[in-house]
């Protein structure tokens, strides 16, 4: 992990802040940002940072322990796990179907071109892919 | 004019230059304790605030200095300890008054916060050298001391007024020997743990775009504790040894030979600390206002944060919203307490 990695979050944001930092940290995990052995920050350390109550930083830690991403264990902090991505089904396929049609709707409604948004899809699997 | 007189009105003119200063030393996005533009400070409103907050408070000093003065002739002796009291409470009040002026042009914080996913423990600067030495040279004063009890004099003075007189005395048993190295241990282990709540208790660096400046700031105050607790060491170990190296009623060394290098540490270890809150672009802290109780006392529940950088004044203050502040505030209590009623 590099030094300048670094978590955000909004707290004028309609969205919980627990939902933030669990969006924000897998995000730098597929990326590749936080790789597998790297150690994050204790709970504690990372609610004082943020400034926000340690049950919100636990509870994005356990959903992410949850998914798999990360190993939380007394003394010895949070390490990132090599995780096998699970084999999806027809039911999350379509899922993430639905919520890519709904973000691609949002993005021509704010003016965005099809090849603009083409563009970005394309630059964003890059990124994953590397 | 006597030498107490003199010695007393220069700590009033002392802190009121302080308090004149005080509130330029803070982030950029800060004024007399609120959130405001960067670029406040050089409206007319900005300097029109700070200029009747400094009116406010030299009224008030050269108000104290008077009472000070009276009391130094005698008028009355409650006068010596009111003037400095009237001092503080009145530059509490005239920035709290500041604030209030400055709250119109309030601007409301950014809600974006941003932390270093860096899992490392900050250590105090020095390693464990910093820290050890500071109590290693206690130990050596407590162990000479030890080694020619009997060479020291049976009854030898421990405190002394402005002019070198001695006006206290303590007998050679442990108490008076070993006392003020006691009292050095603890001072230095207060300053140590304070040391260690900052690092450990306070925010790292809310937003992403002042997180350089953060950690400067935390890193220049770190080493003046720590500094602090070298130099404070060498004045305790060297009041311990008085008895020892004076072998009568003098001081080894004048009292303003010994306050020079406290004197010395503080100014050379501060002034990179106002320096750097001085830094243009260092935004605000990632505190809400609305917890800052007159703009100088943090009590924020729901803020985890044991220490919080100040927003009058430079280094840090404490959390009062969190409930280990309490505790920290008891065993203080404790501390200074228990030797008084001993």
């Amino acid at each position: 992990m590099t030094q300048a990695a670094q978590i955000r979050i909004d707290l004028d944001s309609a969205e919980p802040v627990n939902r933030q930092i669990v969006d924000h940290l897998r995000t730098l995990l597929v990326e590749g940002v936080v790789a597998p052995d790297d150690i994050l920050p204790s709970v504690r350390r990372l609610a004082i940072d943020l400034g926000v109550h340690f049950n919100t930083v636990a509870d994005a830690y356990r959903t992410l322990a949850e998914e798999g991403w990360l190993e939380i264990s007394h003394g010895r902090g949070v390490r990132v796990r090599k995780r096998q991505a699970p084999r999806p089904d027809q039911e999350t396929l379509a899922t993430f179907r639905r919520r890519l049609r709904q973000l691609v709707a949002e993005m021509r409604a704010q003016g965005l071109s099809s090849a603009v948004i083409a563009r970005e899809l394309a630059s964003l699997l890059e990124v994953v892919k590397s | 004019m006597t030498a107490d007189s003199i010695a007393m009105l220069a700590v009033v003119l002392s802190i009121a230059l302080l308090f004149h200063w005080l509130p330029l030393w803070r982030r950029s996005s800060l004024w007399f304790a609120v959130t405001v533009a960067p670029d406040f400070r050089n409206t007319p409103e900005a300097r029109r605030i700070l200029r009747q907050y400094r009116i406010e408070m030299w009224t008030v000093s050269l108000i104290s200095g008077v009472l000070l003065w009276a009391g130094v002739r005698g008028e009355a002796t409650w006068l010596f300890a009111a003037g400095p009291l009237l001092q503080a409470l009145g530059a509490v009040i005239a920035f709290a008054r500041g604030r209030n002026r400055t709250k119109p042009y309030a601007r409301h914080p950014d809600g974006t916060r941003a932390a270093s996913l860096d899992a490392a423990t900050e250590h105090l600067p020095g390693g464990a050298v910093g820290i050890i030495v500071p109590y290693a040279m206690l130990a050596a004063a407590a162990i000479f001391l030890q080694q020619n009890w009997q060479r020291l004099p049976s009854r030898f003075p421990v405190h002394w007024g402005t002019d070198g007189t001695p006006d206290r005395w303590a007998e050679r048993n442990w108490r008076g020997v070993d006392g003020p190295l006691l009292m050095g241990f603890v001072v230095i282990a207060l300053l140590h743990v304070l040391g260690y709540m900052i690092a450990d208790a306070s925010p790292r660096g809310r937003m992403a775009e002042t997180a350089d400046w953060t950690a400067r700031f935390r890193r220049a105050n770190l080493r003046m504790i720590v500094a602090m607790g070298w130099t404070l060491a060498a004045l305790f170990a060297v009041l311990a040894l008085n008895p020892y190296l004076s072998g009568g009623d003098a001081l080894v060394m004048p009292v303003w030979l010994m306050l020079a290098p406290i004197l010395a540490v503080t100014a050379g270890f501060l002034w990179p600390i106002i320096r750097i809150s001085q830094e243009p672009g260092s935004g605000s802290d990632g505190t809400p206002d609305e917890c800052w109780k007159l703009g100088q006392i943090y009590y924020n529940p729901n803020d985890p944060a044991l220490m919080v950088e100040k927003r009058f004044g430079v280094g840090y203050t404490i959390n009062l919203g969190n409930r280990a502040s309490w505790l920290l505030i008891a065993l203080l209590l404790l501390i200074v307490l228990v030797p008084l009623l001993l």
